[in-house]
């Protein structure tokens, strides 16, 4: 049975394997940097190594390990507790984070070798791993807050990495700010949760309230929104989904590890933590459900006309996380988190795979690639595993915990089960179609050229080549091994995670439903069995959605044969004849316009700055955020009255203590 | 008189004052050369200070000359929390005076003069002499803001520094007199007494209170009192800036909780909106127009602006109306207002002490001549950072744990509101501190410039101010992640607040 | 002569320096208004002591003590303090405003711009 200190080494290992490289070896030894490498592979292996046993300790304690609550600082009338939280969804959040990581570092040690910042990256994932693990092990609301912050902050220098390269620059700062919009409301909701009541700001505190009935529906349902608000930030749901296809600007293991397996995945898991109190209001229920399915189809959407193979893989991911979202909206815990499980596998696998394509063509744009079959047959191999895998296709890992979640929707006596269900399923057919457009535009073919031609183009186009296309060089091989033994285990879970963990029925090594009984063990969550059978503890097996999912998604898969393999169909035509749509996806529904120029430039701009004309507006960085700079034109304006003259500040001072006056008057 | 004038009880005031004087005196009396020992012997007179009131007033609670000074645990926190600040500025300040004020016994001298008018801000208990003790400070600071005399934008926010300033010391006291003139005493107790006495307020006491906060908002740089701030902390010594945007706010904050908490508490229901407004104001608009700035004293101006109007959130939350409709004081906001104070000027004088060494390298005050910062001295920006970050309010440093208790305490008192604003106002805040970051990490040392081969090799950090900053930089981790301590001190100090003192002396009030 | 009446002398000679204050541009003309301001300050304290019966006076029994005669002096000592402390502020003031014209040659506020926004 772990203890609690065992507990807190989970985190420790990776901690003092960032403190150690950022403090010892970048600094001093920075020549022996590989060492870096090693010792974030040997931390994250022990934390991987614990997070198991603390998985097999939490399955003999029944679902929930009940650990102390400590002060973490006792104000007078508000004490700020801390903590180890060990249950089953913690651990299975370890497992995933330990172990994505673990094979992410391995995969890193070839992909980032030569580069010149190579400690600096392992210091950062060490850094990473470590918030995202002490993010799931919180039991403290703040607690969970901070770990939160951490990760957005790790994020934030992940993908801003090659931080010399304007785009990553860019990208890492819309990031941190786009999250930062839904965590304020994540924020001012732990202020609520906080004014109904002090003790709640310990989650099984929290949990207990929520089931003795001490927190009322409305109370829940602002508390819920606040905290999804705060989901949809770092899970890139609608309608801040804008930054997660920019923050491929990252290395591709960062996207790899932070932006499809485990911190985008943080929202969902945060929504699971609060389970209990989302289910308290049918609203925060619904908004949850709702918000991901219109996301599932609306990033699969953009996806279908993506030509950079890993925004493509961001957009799946955007809609694959709308996909737990809607599970876990309509009541499908065990469903959200079983897909979530099996994602962060495959999509880890699929990030890899395109890293180990740009390793041999030097460039992300599909259009420059092209039967890589040959040179590179196990990376071919595993794409297909994880693309088979992510389309649903029998009897990948996929296909069960997607399986599972229609099959839950279309159990839900509600409008909203059937309009999700119906969002799913055309966000399948999409996401088949996607997935497969990329292997085939990938893989198969003669290849186009790689990054020398997309140079050559460039120039010919007159655009300036950057600093990430000019180094990189056309090397037709397959990637070094510590780059392909990740992708094969990938591939491996990608083809036994899905039954093994959940079967439907039993077959010897696991028991029937052993996933679903699991995460729904634990009594502080789903008090009675009723509870835990409503979330999906024991699903049944649906041959009919089963069949219909499966014919949705080989539909997908047809079509894009016919398109990318067959040439039955052009896709030139395609576009050519539903232009209008191709370019509204092609441009992201317009969504980086909507924020950037109608609301900033039009309604801040013209409406309110051009009217006070007289002042100069200050020249905008070329690499701001735009859509925080509505705020530096609106500031302009204020600033217009500060001209310096002492007069005028006695003036307003002046002004300001008569209006001071009436406002008392008024009130008293 | 009355028995009781222990005049003993105010030896640590007596050592400031005589420390200020030595000072002074030995700059005349000793040689040029060895002028560098005057800020250590300030900074042993503070120390000394500091000691004695610590053990000398540890438990007591006692007043003097009826009420005029008093010695609490409030008292005593604020005295070491503004002595050792004034020191650590004065340290702070020692490789800055050397290099750019050819005055360092003035400097030092008033530096504690300045150091006594804000301890006696926040011991005092009547107006009269709350605002001669914020005079003494106000003084020294307009001498301390014009000590470059060469430099013309030194003067020139000086001289709007001394004339917006006893302006609002003449609107500040025509309000202490008509306060004076309707309640019949400026005894903060005296007042709430007429207070709790007569629910409805005379339009003359309403008019005087207004003006009162109208001049105790303009020392806080309060909006819409607040335009003077930014010009001033431009021109003035660097040092001198972080003192302003620190050392007088806490004081002037010293002040107004005692007298908000003390006098106008009975009265909340009547003033709570008005300083609700002036808060929100001053959060949106602080923040906002920091934005636009390219100077990082500027910038760093309305960034303190924008936490006054943090702090006024604490203060409109200072009191609750329980079930029964009396008015009880609420010690989370007097402990979160003392407490952010202290986040706050630890992050602060760590930011400004790095603008102050960037300054003596590169001569400017310039955001865009922070670029590339990180490759000449990675300490001086990994400090900045930390602070930036602490002010912003990210979780891990002392700025998250002062900023959510504070907020927590608004939101009891029914301002969620406000809380909420004030989020989004340090979501606004962190925008533009990336901005430097950025700047500092991001952006290369600008290429052709051809200082800047010699800058790096001899971009080298003063001794004093390296220690200075690490000091600073653990503080900032410490309170973020172990803040216990300071709150139970902070506690203990809103509890003599929240307690009515009983001292013989209260005769008539 | 009431007590209405001073403070309307007090309250018009306030508003005459803050008019002097926020119009004029001659440092040396603003710092005089703002002592006019302080000298409205002056008078009505001094009036308020002098029409006012401080609280500590009226209870009944009356009980006259030293205290209580001290406070009921509040207004002449207010005055008392703020002639010293405007003193000192003009002082101050005017030392400044010699450093200013010696720097730029003008005693025009109007002029000290070079910062702003």
């Amino acid at each position: 049975m772990i203890n609690e200190a065992g507990s807190w080494l989970i985190i420790g290992f990776p901690l003092a394997s960032f403190v150690i490289i950022g403090a010892v070896i970048r600094p001093f030894f920075n020549r022996y940097a590989i060492v870096a490498g090693y010792l974030t592979i040997l931390a994250v292996a022990i934390s991987l190594g614990l997070s198991i046993f603390a998985f097999i300790s939490v399955a003999d304690a029944g679902g929930n390990i009940p650990f102390e609550s400590r002060e973490w600082l006792s104000f007078p009338g508000l004490v700020i507790p801390f903590g180890i939280m060990m249950d089953s969804l913690t651990v299975l959040m370890l497992i995933t984070v330990a172990g994505v990581s673990l094979l992410v570092q391995v995969y890193g040690l070839g992909y980032m070798k030569g580069d010149k910042g190579y400690a600096k990256y392992f210091a950062f994932m060490s850094l990473f791993t470590a918030s995202m693990l002490g993010l799931v092990l919180s039991r403290g609301v703040i607690q969970l807050y901070a770990f939160w912050e951490l990760v957005g902050l790790s994020s934030y220098l992940l993908i801003g990495f090659w931080y010399t390269r304007p785009a990553a620059a860019a990208a890492a700062k819309k990031a941190f700010l786009m999250t930062r919009l839904g965590d304020f409301a994540f924020l001012l909701a732990i202020l609520y949760i906080f004014t109904l009541g002090d003790d709640l700001l310990d989650i099984p505190h929290l949990y207990e309230a929520a089931q003795i009935g001490a927190i009322g529906a409305t109370a829940a349902t602002w508390a819920a929104l606040g905290i999804f608000a705060g989901a949809v930030g770092k899970s890139a749901q609608f309608p801040l989904n804008t930054w997660l296809p920019d923050a491929m600007e990252g290395p591709t293991p960062v996207s790899a590890l932070v932006h499809s397996a485990t911190m985008v995945a943080a929202g969902v898991f945060l929504v699971g933590r609060f389970f209990p109190l989302f289910e308290l209001s049918n609203e925060a229920m619904n908004t949850v459900a709702l918000v991901g399915g219109f996301t599932a189809v609306f990033a699969a959407s953009m996806g279908l006309v993506a030509n950079d193979i890993k925004r493509v893989f961001a957009f799946s991911t955007i809609s694959q996380l709308g996909y737990m979202f809607f599970a876990i909206g309509i009541g499908a815990y065990v469903a959200a988190f079983f897909h979530l499980f099996v994602h962060a596998w495959f999509k880890t696998l699929l990030f890899m795979s395109a890293g180990s394509v740009n390793h041999a063509s030097g460039t992300f744009d599909m259009r420059y690639m092209g039967g890589l079959r040959k040179v590179m047959p196990f990376t071919y191999a595993t794409t297909v595993i994880g693309g088979l895998s992510l389309a649903g296709i029998f009897p990948f890992a996929g296909f069960w915990s997607k399986d599972e979640i229609f099959a839950h929707a279309a159990e839900v006596d509600s409008p909203v089960g059937w309009i999700v269900l119906i969002l799913g399923l055309t966000a399948a057919f999409m996401t088949a179609f996607y997935m497969f457009r990329v292997i085939f535009m990938t893989y198969h073919g003669k290849f186009r050229g790689g990054v020398d031609k997309e140079n050559e183009d460039l120039r010919a186009a007159g655009e300036e080549i950057d600093e990430a296309h000019a180094t990189a060089r056309v090397h037709l091989a397959e990637s070094p091994w510590t780059m392909v033994m990740p992708l094969l285990i990938l591939a491996v879970a990608a083809v036994l995670a899905g039954y093994l963990t959940n079967p439907t029925a039993g077959y010897g090594i696991v028991d029937q439903h052993s996933f679903g009984e699991f995460m729904t063990e634990n009594h502080q969550v789903f008090e009675t069995h009723e509870a835990a059978v409503h979330a999906g503890a024991e699903p049944k097996f649906n041959y009919g959605i089963a069949f219909l999912s499966t014919l949705v998604a080989l539909s997908g898969i047809a079509l894009a044969y016919a398109m990318y393999q067959a040439k039955l169909i052009s896709p030139a035509n395609l576009t050519a004849r539903f232009k209008p749509v191709h370019r509204i996806l092609i441009n992201k529904y317009y969504m980086d316009e909507l924020y950037e120029d109608i609301i900033v430039r039009n309604i801040f701009y013209n409406r309110f700055a051009k009217r006070l004309a007289s002042f100069d507006i200050t020249i905008l960085d070329g690499v701001n955020v735009q859509l925080a700079s509505w705020t530096r034109r609106f500031s302009g304006v204020l600033g217009f009255i500060q001209d310096g003259q002492l007069q005028t500040y006695g003036a307003v001072a002046s002004a300001g203590a008569v209006v001071a006056i009436v406002i008392f008057l008024f009130w008293a | 008189m009355s028995a009781n004038v222990n005049v003993n009880l105010l030896t640590p005031e007596f050592i400031l004052a005589g420390m200020g004087l030595l000072v002074l005196s030995l700059d005349l009396v000793l040689p040029k050369a060895r002028r560098g020992i005057l800020p250590w012997i300030g900074v042993a007179g503070l120390i000394a200070a500091v000691a004695t009131a610590l053990i000398y007033r540890w438990d007591r609670v006692e007043e003097l000359y009826g009420g005029v000074f008093i010695a609490d645990r409030y008292s005593l926190f604020f005295f070491a929390f503004l002595v050792i600040l004034g020191g650590a500025v004065m340290i702070a300040s020692v490789d800055y005076v050397k290099q750019h004020i050819k005055f360092p016994g003035e400097y030092y001298g008033i530096l504690i003069f300045s150091i006594l008018g804000m301890v006696l801000m926040a011991s005092a208990g009547e107006l009269l002499t709350a605002y001669i003790a914020m005079e003494l400070l106000s003084f020294s600071l307009y001498v301390l803001v014009a000590l470059r005399k060469y430099d013309s934008k030194s003067n020139e926010s000086a001289a709007k520094y001394i004339l917006l300033g006893a302006f609002s010391s003449a609107i500040m006291l025509y309000g202490i007199s008509m306060v004076w003139g309707v309640t019949g005493t400026t005894f903060y107790d005296g007042i709430a007494a007429h207070l709790t006495a007569n629910p409805d307020l005379d339009i003359g006491l309403i008019v005087g209170l207004s003006l009162i906060v109208a001049g105790l908002g303009f020392k806080v740089a309060a909006v819409p009192f607040h335009m003077w701030a930014p010009d001033v902390y431009e021109g003035a010594p660097t040092p001198v800036t972080a003192y302003l945007a620190i050392g007088s706010k806490a004081a002037a904050f010293a002040l107004i909780l005692r007298l908000f908490s003390e006098g106008l508490l009975p009265a909340i229901e009547d003033w709570r909106v008005l300083i609700a407004t002036l808060a929100a104001a001053t959060m949106v608009l602080g923040n906002l127009v920091a934005i636009r700035q390219e100077n990082i004293k500027r910038m760093l101006a309305y960034s303190s602006i924008g936490q006054v109007g943090y702090l006024l959130l604490g203060v409109a939350s200072l009191g609750v109306v329980d079930a029964g409709g009396a008015v009880v004081f609420s010690e989370r906001a007097s402990t979160g207002i003392m407490v952010h104070l202290v986040g706050y000027a630890v992050a602060n004088l760590a930011a400004f002490l790095v603008v102050a060494v960037v300054y003596s390298r590169t001569g400017s005050d310039q955001i865009s001549d922070y670029r590339g910062l990180a490759k000449k001295s990675p300490y001086l920006s990994l400090v900045l950072s930390v602070a930036l970050f602490s002010l912003a309010g990210l979780p891990f440093f002392a700025g998250f744990v002062t900023k959510f208790y504070l907020f927590t305490a608004g939101a009891e008192a029914g301002f969620l509101w406000l809380s909420g604003l004030a989020m989004v106002a340090s979501l606004v805040s962190l925008y533009y501190y990336l901005r430097v970051i950025q700047r500092a990490y991001v952006d290369q040392p600008s290429e052709g410039d051809e200082e800047t081969a010699v800058e790096r090799s001899t971009f080298f950090v003063p001794l004093t101010s390296w220690l200075m900053l690490g000091v600073l930089f653990v503080g900032m981790i410490l309170i973020g992640v172990w803040p216990t301590e300071l709150a139970a001190a902070a506690d203990s100090a809103s509890d003599a607040l929240g307690t009515v003192r009983d001292v013989s002396t209260a005769l008539v009030r | 002569m009431t007590l209405e009446n001073v403070l309307l002398v007090s309250s018009v000679l306030f508003a005459i320096g803050l008019y002097g204050a926020l119009a004029k541009s001659n440092a040396i003309m603003i710092l005089m208004s703002i002592e006019i301001m302080f000298n409205a300050v002056n008078i009505a304290a001094i009036a308020f002591s002098r029409f006012t019966v401080p609280a500590g006076l009226t209870d009944t029994p009356i009980t006259v003590t030293q205290q209580a005669v001290q406070r009921a002096l509040t207004g002449q000592m207010l005055s008392v303090f703020v002639i010293t402390a405007a003193a000192a502020e003009v002082a101050l003031g005017l030392a400044l405003v010699i450093v200013v014209y010696r720097q730029r040659g003008t005693v025009d506020v109007t002029d000290l711009t070079e910062m702003s926004g």
